[in-house]
């Protein structure tokens, strides 16, 4: 279990870091940032669905709202530059240790393995791999593409085929040093790794797991001179799609055409550029004069405002992929009495939720399982059946358990980061009697405390994961990476088991039936971890700008995608 | 120094004469009637402050109405995202921004005052040690050192206090300071050593309440800054924990994300930010011109 | 006079080092760990371990603070935790946008100041008066985040005008743009000071004019206008140029919510978003650079006053 753990943690953990510059960055519009900055832009590339040569030329742009959609890659304009904005800094180069925006980058200028379609998780797409097999249930062997060259650069790194031994390198890095991102699956998620022949790289996972290879999906690999140089915080290049022109920490970065990416006649566009605009209203701004040609807006209803303001604008909405929950302690307290966490769990209105912060039909309910995987999520009627919002009920389960007189709990969440949740909350508990003594923490506080078990009763915004075990694994015992760090001590070895039988089931179907039951499980049981909802995130994108999927995935994915074009 | 010691006896004045006093009251004002619109808006928030529970149509927090509706009869100053009446929440945060404003002031005044008293009364190394400490904080850009220390102590409404405080403290030293020591050479504080009174009594009995006046009409002014301060770190997301307290400032804030949208959300708690700051500047101006010595032959 | 710089070169000396102290102390005292920060979520008791080890964190005290010293007594200000930037290379790239910002919001408020200051003094007491010193308090009680974010928005979404954002313009390269983004922070800053400065002035200014010489030029028939501008403005600003040095150095720190809203990459926003990650290094070698800064240009002005006014050394 601990083993495929690593690929949600590096994700989290890039999630958290751009929501940390977000908040450092602007300290304004940061109520929309739990929301919306962080859940989109940030999760994005994450679960990028990336796609290669071979899939572009399958006319995969669907835009209902462009009427060039079916055009054919020939036709297809090239040049221009897109420009975008982002409210969190990217600090840095390194791929391995990236912090924010970063990840907006990166995959555009270094290779992968290969990526999974997040949505639908058993499609592949291929990068530096062309195809892997698998031996046996623990060892995956990698046959690698021999034609992804590194692009022209003037950090002296030779303009040479990508091989087995960078992946090795990458690997090396990541396994020696604690710091940086991929240390867990080098170090304990693999029971080896290593060149297998001829172009052809091997791992070895270190159990049977499910999603041994999503780890694969996030791990960049730069050269083995870069790595070896130790500059790559400052320098990147790569045999990816774009090479970093100039970086300028904090401000902006520009990533121009790589001519010799190995898909062409991909990109089509010059260069994107990405500036950092810390501040809503200078974001805003910026996109309705025109200065940048996408947006993010604070929520459906500015969205809508634009689209009636801004002439010649097109949007994009999809559900996001984080969500914000509330996390109970169960290791000692009034929720270790299962009654009272399941008062939590059916007193939480969560359409008020949706409501009162997105605006009626502008979310989605969220169980274990969060909507962004949908084949994954519970449907709507067990979800009622299940967790249905019962104010009544969770009054008399409260009332059976000894708390008819109400109940008084501490309850931390992170400022300004988390603060629009906070009334909603406190009213829809007021109302089933559970008052919250409210204390807003900074931050670093908050994390501290959220890691260490410290707290009674927590929000927690913005998860974002690219699988949906990710979702079941704060609910095993010793919590999500099984280390016993960000563990609301929530332990039933029903649920237990219920995760390792997905994680060992290889099979995509049966593994989805095991993954709604042990949903039931969970829910049956009383979860620590409560997810709320997931609010639909809309990009505003100037309509000289095609290409672009829709409705796929989250947000500022587009800028992961390479088929978009300029055509004015 | 002189000029502090002149206003001193500007400041006294008026007590010590009685009856003319009310007279004398009379004809500053008629002199200064921005002062006396500043007072009469400042004296307004405070009553609206204390008697909010009475005056609010609806609590801070309650979800009153539609989200984010234009002004109307029943939501005059309109709502906020969630629906609450922004008319109640500004009535609720005159409370918390004035009494963030006092707090801060007041404590920061009275440490500074202490330390400024002290120092000039010990002289010396000591006096040396601690001048050169005020030097050292004056030295640092204001709102850089509050960001800072709030960045070092964590959001709160009991640190936005210290906070602001320990921003007013040196200024308000480094002044008491002089005061005390240009009236430390006074007739009646010499005349109090020949008969033999403690050092610290001298202080206390003597130095504190003249010094306090002077420290009145600076702490006006402050009050301003202090208010401004306040909003100035919510706006930057490390003021008061805007979930569920109505600061002006943190609603600002919120509104700000909404702005375009919805102006007469944020419209509201900047005018009353606006108008309370205004009000104490007002006020602080007058009462400088009034306490200036050098203005005063002008009239 | 050689004694006086002395005493006063010792004294700026003791300052910065009580400030290096003092910050240097608050940061490590403050209860968030930068490691956490940095690590986000995934961070477990070894990485924390590690980030500690890396940047020298695990170092005693004593040990970290003459490290950091004796640094930056030769000019190397460290690096950030979080992204390896060298601190002195990120301050040389943003200096620039700071300084202009101040230079230009100086300007503004010595030319909105003193005007009105003078008007205000001549016409004391009149409506003109009342009017001038309203509006000037006005200007210096309205939110500048808020006045900004106006000015910021209201063109842009109703008459279609919006400053460059992003990308801070450099003067040299482009002249115009480079004043489109920063005239308008500059304004508002500007106007703000203007009202301290302009009560400055108006004070200083009737001052002046009851002096007996200025009695004496009234007496003599001499126009008002003349006595006003030809005598009295001028002696007035001698005590108004000293406080302006001083307010010069206040301004540096007065630009972080100009540079925020404008996306102005200048010192201001480097130190806010240093403190708020708890970005130790960056955030004590910043803060000794602008304190550093302030205490230069506080000891400028003091100096330029002693040589103006003898009295002053000797006391």
């Amino acid at each position: 279990m601990a083993d495929s753990y690593w690929n949600r943690f590096q994700r989290r953990q890039m999630s958290r870091r751009r929501m940390l510059a977000a908040t450092g960055g602007a300290g304004v519009g940061l109520a929309g940032l739990t929301l919306v900055g962080c859940g989109d832009d940030d999760d994005d590339d994450e679960a990028a669905p990336e796609e290669t040569a071979e899939e572009t030329g399958d006319d995969t742009e669907d835009d209902d709202e462009e009427a060039e959609a079916t055009e054919t890659p020939d036709d297809v304009p090239t040049g221009g530059t897109i420009r975008a904005s982002t409210d969190v800094g990217f600090d840095s180069l390194d791929p391995h240790a990236t912090v924010a925006g970063g990840l907006v980058v990166l995959p555009r200028v270094y290779n992968r393995l290969l990526t999974r379609a997040p949505a639908t998780t058993d499609e592949i797409n291929y990068d530096l791999a062309t195809a892997f097999e698998q031996p046996d249930d623990v060892t995956y062997v990698f046959s690698l593409r021999d034609d992804v060259v590194i692009a022209a650069n003037s950090f002296g790194v030779p303009e040479r085929p990508m091989n087995v031994d960078d992946i090795v390198a990458s690997l090396d890095r990541n396994k020696a040093d604690a710091v940086l991102n991929g240390h867990n699956f080098a170090n304990v998620d693999h029971a080896s790794f290593g060149p297998a022949g001829p172009n052809e790289y091997q791992a070895v996972s270190s159990k049977v797991n499910a999603f041994f290879v999503d780890g694969y999906q996030f791990f960049h690999f730069p050269p083995i001179e870069l790595i070896e140089a130790g500059t790559l915080q400052q320098e990147a290049v790569g045999g990816g799609p774009f090479v970093v022109e100039d970086f300028q920490e904090g401000q902006n970065v520009r990533i121009v055409r790589n001519p010799t990416y190995y898909v062409q006649p991909l990109p089509y566009v010059d260069a994107i550029e990405l500036t950092i605009i810390p501040d809503r209203a200078a974001r805003r701004t910026a996109f309705v004069d025109n200065q940048v040609d996408l947006y993010t807006p604070e929520n459906t209803e500015e969205a809508d405002q634009l689209l009636d303001q801004v002439q010649g604008i097109n949007r994009r909405r999809e559900v996001s992929q984080a969500t914000t929950n509330v996390t109970l302690q169960v290791r000692e307290g009034p929720f270790t009495d299962e009654r009272v966490r399941r008062a939590i769990l059916i007193g939480l209105n969560r359409q008020d939720f949706i409501n009162r912060l997105e605006g009626e039909g502008n979310g989605e309910l969220d169980t274990i399982v969060w909507s962004y995987f949908a084949n994954y999520r519970l449907p709507d009627d067990e979800i009622e059946e299940l967790q249905g919002y019962n104010p009544d009920e969770a009054r008399s389960l409260l009332e059976a358990a000894g708390h008819g007189d109400g109940l008084s709990v501490e309850f931390i969440y992170p400022t300004p980061v988390s603060d629009e949740f906070v009334p909603v909350l406190l009213q829809q508990m007021a109302d089933i009697g559970v008052e919250l003594r409210e204390t807003p923490l900074d931050f670093a506080t908050w994390l501290s405390r959220y890691q260490n078990g410290e707290f009674e009763f927590l929000l927690s915004p913005n998860l974002s994961y690219a699988n949906p075990i990710s979702h079941l694994a704060f609910h095993q015992t010793d919590g999500p990476s099984e280390n016993g760090n960000f563990w609301s001590g929530f332990s039933n070895p029903d649920v237990d088991a219920a995760i390792d039988a997905i994680e060992a089931e290889l099979n995509i179907e049966a593994q989805q039936e095991l993954f709604f039951e042990a949903q039931r499980t969970i829910l049956e049981a009383a979860p620590a971890y409560i997810p709320l909802f997931s609010a639909y995130t809309n990009t505003l994108i100037y309509d000289y700008i095609k290409g672009y999927r829709q409705g796929e995935a989250p947000a500022v994915i587009w800028l992961t995608e390479f088929e978009f074009y300029i055509d004015r | 120094m002189a000029v502090e010691s002149q206003r001193l006896d500007a400041v006294l004045e008026p007590a010590r004469t009685g009856r003319s006093a009310i007279r004398r009251a009379g004809t500053i004002a008629a002199q200064n009637p921005l002062g006396v619109l500043g007072l009469g808006v400042i004296i307004l928030f405070m009553f609206v402050g204390f008697s909010a529970p009475w005056l609010a149509p609806y609590g801070a927090n309650e979800f009153a109405g539609e989200a984010t509706e234009n002004p109307s009869w029943d939501h005059p100053f309109g709502t906020d995202t969630f629906g609450r009446d922004m008319l109640s929440r500004i009535i609720y945060g005159a409370r918390i921004s004035l009494a963030i404003g006092v707090l801060a002031v007041v404590s920061g005044t009275v440490t500074g005052t202490l330390i400024g008293m002290f120092s000039a009364h010990m002289g010396g190394w000591v006096d040396n040690a601690i001048q050169r400490t005020v030097d050292t904080v004056i030295a640092f850009p204001g709102l850089i050192l509050l960001i800072i220390i709030i960045g070092v102590l964590g959001p709160s409404i009991r640190n936005v206090v210290i906070v602001i405080a320990i921003g007013i403290i040196p200024g308000i030293a480094r002044v008491v300071r002089g005061a005390c020591l240009s009236e430390k050479q006074n007739q009646y504080i010499e005349a109090a050593h020949t008969v033999g009174a403690s050092g610290w009594r001298i202080v206390f009995v003597h130095l504190l309440p003249n010094i306090l006046a002077l420290s009145i009409v600076i702490m006006t002014s402050l009050l301003a800054a202090a208010i401004l301060a306040e909003a100035s770190l919510a706006f930057l997301g490390l003021g008061v924990p805007a979930a569920t307290n109505p600061s002006w400032g943190a609603d600002i804030n919120a509104a700000r994300n909404n702005f375009p949208i919805h102006l007469w959300w944020a419209f509201f708690p900047g005018v009353a930010i606006s108008l309370t700051v205004l009000a104490f500047n007002l006020l602080g101006d007058a009462l400088r011109d009034i306490f200036d010595p050098r203005l005063r032959g002008s009239r | 006079m050689r004694n006086y710089i002395i005493r006063r070169l010792l004294a700026s000396v003791l300052i910065l080092w009580i400030i290096s102290v003092a910050v240097f102390v608050m940061l490590r005292i403050a209860p968030t760990d930068p490691a956490i920060l940095l690590l986000g979520f995934s961070a477990t008791p070894e990485s924390i371990e590690a980030v500690h080890e890396q940047t020298g964190l695990n170092d005693p005290w004593h040990e970290q603070y003459f490290d950091w010293l004796g640094d930056v007594l030769t000019g190397d200000l460290g690096h950030s935790i979080f992204t390896g930037e060298d601190v002195a290379t990120e301050l040389k790239e943003r200096l620039p946008a700071t300084l202009e910002l101040v230079i230009l919001t100086f300007a503004t408020t010595i030319i909105i100041g003193i005007p009105l200051g003078v008007v205000s003094a001549v016409y004391r007491n009149t409506p003109l008066d009342l009017g001038v010193r309203f509006i000037a308090i006005l200007g210096l009680s309205i939110p500048t985040f808020w006045i900004a974010t106006l000015v910021l928005l209201v063109p842009s979404e109703q008459w279609g005008y919006a400053p460059p954002i992003g990308e801070t313009v450099s003067f040299f390269d482009d002249p115009w743009d480079n004043l489109r983004q920063f005239g308008p922070p500059a304004l508002i800053l500007g106007f703000a000071a203007a009202a301290a400065l302009m009560r400055l002035v108006r004070s200083s200014l009737l001052e002046v004019l009851q002096q007996d010489y200025i009695r004496t030029a009234r007496a003599k028939g001499l126009r008002e206008r003349v006595v006003v501008f030809g005598h009295a403005v001028r002696n007035s600003l001698i005590p108004v140029v000293t406080v302006l040095g001083l307010q010069l150095a206040g301004l540096l720190g007065g630009t972080v919510i100009v540079e925020t809203v404008f996306t102005i990459r200048g010192v201001g926003s480097y130190i806010l978003t240093a403190i708020v990650r708890n970005d130790f290094l960056v955030v004590q070698s910043v803060a000794l650079y602008l304190a550093a800064t302030v205490v230069i240009l506080n000891l400028i002005v003091d100096l330029l006053y002693a040589w103006l006014d003898p009295r002053i050394r000797y006391s």
